[in-house]
């Protein structure tokens, strides 16, 4: 990226003095792999909901009993626009860079919100494929706790990662993880000799 | 200075104040669409219970009788007991240390040195101010379905948080050297 289109970007205030961007991306979708599962759910939630109603508003259940069904069933509702409209929506806006210092997230909700992960915390990471050539680049890192474990094709090694560590739905992961873990590595590198 | 917190009782000698700061006091959007969700949940509560108390349904009335509790323990919580602590908030960014310290119940000091800076978050307004949140090492993971429930140790409602951040990057990074020249 030249230096003058980089000056433009909403990153470009929190450039070190001898910080250049090495990546910058942005998602093609906003639906995470992480979230497959609970789309699933919701769904099936909504379903259960749809014919507890049904069953329930021609009974002779009681008031309170109604109303509880029909609370489930407009929850049922608000998490499936949710996982499928409002989050993707949200994640959609999503941009990430990589620098020779660290990893820069931001996210939209109502909000700028912009995670910075230096690249000393960052310990291992890895590039996961998907479809149409997109995929996700997970990373470690110090200070966040795993928010569930996935299992890499390298030899079924645990690799922990959030959310907010993840670049995703991005073409050429690979290509990325291997920028983001050779920055990283430069970075450790350049502390050690100065050690 | 927020609850009278004087920072002599919280520098130590030789330590250099880079920046302090409070939560400034004002409605954020946060607590508008919490009063909203607290007015229609307490409409609906209170027209339940009345329904079933003119029902006759003892039993589910007395069921439903705990629902504006919980939604008065709520309102205490987000309306007095929350915004007491923030108020009573005092930030300060120091030449080693980032310090949150409070008075809601005694002095209660959070800090950890710049160098081992964890993971940040921003978030920022189109007024420029906002919150600075840090992943505080070693915090309980609560939430597993919220990631940001990570961060929620840092400053709230500083204004022009871009230029508190750049602070704390300038701090950190001198930390780092200072110790390396060491």
């Amino acid at each position: 990226m030249s230096e003058d289109l980089a000056n433009q970007e909403w990153f470009a205030p929190y450039l070190g003095p001898d910080e250049s961007v090495l990546w910058q991306g942005v998602p093609q979708s906003g639906f995470l792999a992480e979230s497959k599962r609970q789309r699933e759910g919701f769904i099936f939630m909504l379903v259960v909901a749809l014919l507890s109603q049904s069953v329930v508003v021609t009974s002779e259940a009681p008031f309170y009993f109604k109303a509880a069904v029909f609370g489930f069933l407009i929850s049922s509702i608000a998490c499936v626009i949710k996982v499928f409209w409002i989050t993707p929506a949200r994640l959609m806006k999503s941009s990430f860079v990589i620098t020779t210092c660290r990893v820069m997230i931001k996210m939209i909700s109502g909000k700028d919100e912009i995670f910075f992960f230096p690249h000393t915390l960052v310990s291992d990471s890895f590039a996961r494929k998907a479809r149409k050539g997109r995929g996700d680049v997970l990373f470690l890192a110090a200070g966040c706790l795993p928010i569930r474990a996935l299992y890499t094709a390298r030899g079924g090694a645990v690799v922990l990662a959030v959310p907010s560590s993840l670049i995703f739905n991005i073409p050429n992961p690979e290509r990325v993880q291997e920028i983001l873990q050779d920055a990283s590595e430069d970075v450790k590198l350049l502390n050690a000799m100065r050690d | 200075m927020g609850a009278g917190i004087d920072g002599s009782e919280i520098i130590r000698s030789g330590e250099t104040i880079l920046w302090q700061g409070a939560p400034a006091k004002h409605f954020s959007t946060d607590a508008i669409a919490a009063m909203v969700f607290t007015f229609f949940a307490a409409s609906f509560t209170l027209y339940f219970v009345y329904s079933l108390f003119q029902r006759g349904d003892r039993f589910g009335f007395m069921m439903a009788a705990l629902l504006p509790v919980f939604v008065l323990a709520w309102v205490i919580k987000t309306f007095i007991l929350d915004p007491r602590k923030t108020a009573t908030s005092v930030y300060f960014i120091t030449d080693q240390r980032v310090i949150i310290a409070s008075r809601s119940t005694g002095l209660q000091i959070k800090e950890f040195d710049l160098e081992d800076l964890p993971p940040v978050k921003m978030e920022k307004d189109q007024s420029g101010s906002g919150s600075i949140s840090f992943a505080m090492p070693g915090q309980k993971y609560k939430n597993h379905a919220n990631p940001l429930s990570l961060y929620s140790e840092g400053f709230e409602a500083v204004g022009d948080v871009d230029r508190v951040f750049l602070i704390l990057e300038s701090a950190a990074r001198s930390r780092m050297q200072a110790n390396k020249n060491e």
